[in-house]
């Protein structure tokens, strides 16, 4: 269940206001609030579909994600399929 | 009293908004099309009210609080909720005494839905609303079913409510016209491997037989059917046969199939006129499988 942590940090990263402000300018800060561990915030922070979807994030959740930070469908498909 | 006069089922892809550059196979403009035909022909039918069967996508709800089925009924609504999403952001009404109604008749039928009297549409309602071109100044209802984070009820679940809907919009007291539109799929996979195939040979198969109302057929298709030809996103298939079972089995018409690759999704979508059906008719279809 350890993929519920970073669920909750892309959800939030998606809803909450001034969150993704705040990640974009102190990521490794927002991810230790979320209790992630070092491989979680290093996947999430690096924007590591591979790593992220290895660890059991939720697909639709990714997806969202890496749409925002800029990754396209093309890279999201190669990443994943690395996975 | 009221009546559900038409439906619509179509496809929601995102790529609607963000991917909008045509393609020289002229794929994405022949869906645009067909979902601003499906809305004219919406309009023809004179609706009063919109009930959506859409599913969240985890923006509304998290897993700390997850509905299998939610019914939404705000006063008003804002959307789509992804605010970086290029579409115009549009105020819809809602319609809180249908809702309050349709929840208790639906326990009282012990359908034990769960409520949200707010909800921010995200783009599985707003893509479609803005492309039929139609709609947005109706009051609206909407159903949410998880289609998206398993486990999932099962199809024929989503039938059976989508049966009841039927009794429950025919016993509502006001002369209300209703539109149902279901929303998401057809083929897709998203943010799992396989992402970018489409599989025109299943989504044209399932066209062609929720448009024959083969309602009760295609709720026996397995989860492990579902996942190899449609996907992930192929579960929302869910919210096409609740509407379908609404309008009873009657036959729905294909307007546009496009296997969009670019968009990652089979786009469909299909159209039921029931102001020629017999009312009769559509009532006990509805209740004989009940």
């Amino acid at each position: 269940m350890s993929a519920y942590r970073i669920n909750r940090l892309l959800f939030d990263l998606q809803m909450k206001p001034g969150l993704w402000d705040e990640f974009k300018a102190s990521p490794q800060a927002v991810a230790d609030r979320y209790h992630l561990d070092a491989d979680e915030a290093r996947a999430v922070v690096e924007v590591d579909a591979t790593a992220m979807s290895r660890q059991g994030v939720q697909p639709y959740l990714l997806r969202f994600y890496t749409v925002r930070q800029g990754m396209s469908n093309e890279e999201l498909i190669r990443q994943i399929e690395l996975a | 009293m009221a009546e559900i006069v038409a439906a619509v089922a179509c496809s929601h892809a995102p790529g609607l908004a963000t991917r909008p550059e045509l393609d020289a196979a002229g794929m994405k403009q022949r869906f645009y099309d067909g979902l601003k035909e499906a809305g004219r022909r919406l309009a023809a039918t004179q609706p009063t009210a919109l009930l959506i069967v859409s599913n969240e996508h985890i923006q509304n709800f998290f897993f700390n609080n997850w509905p299998t089925f939610c019914l939404a009924f705000p006063e008003e609504m804002e959307g789509p909720i992804e605010t970086w999403m290029p579409i115009p952001r549009y105020r819809l009404r809602g319609y809180p005494e249908f809702g309050h109604y349709l929840l208790e008749a639906a326990l009282n039928a012990h359908f034990d839905f769960s409520s949200s009297q707010e909800l921010q549409p995200d783009h599985a309602v707003m893509l479609p609303l803005h492309h039929l071109q139609y709609g947005t100044d109706l009051p609206i209802t909407i159903l949410l079913q998880n289609c998206v984070q398993p486990p999932l009820p099962t199809l024929g679940r989503c039938v059976e409510v989508g049966r009841f809907l039927a009794r429950a919009i025919a016993e509502w007291p006001r002369p209300d016209r209703f539109a149902l539109i279901g929303v998401g799929g057809i083929s897709h996979w998203i943010g799992v491997k396989k992402m970018g195939v489409v599989n025109e040979r299943w989504d044209r198969w399932f066209l062609d037989e929720i448009c024959q109302g083969h309602v009760d057929a295609l709720a026996t298709i397995t989860p492990e059917e579902i996942n190899r030809e449609a996907g992930n996103g192929g579960e929302e298939i869910r919210n096409w046969l609740t509407v379908a079972a609404a309008v009873g089995g009657h036959p729905g018409e294909v307007i546009s199939y496009e296997p969009v690759a670019d968009w990652v999704v089979g786009c469909g979508a299909a159209f039921w006129d029931l102001t020629k059906a017999p009312r009769e008719a559509l009532a006990s279809g509805a209740k004989e499988r009940a």
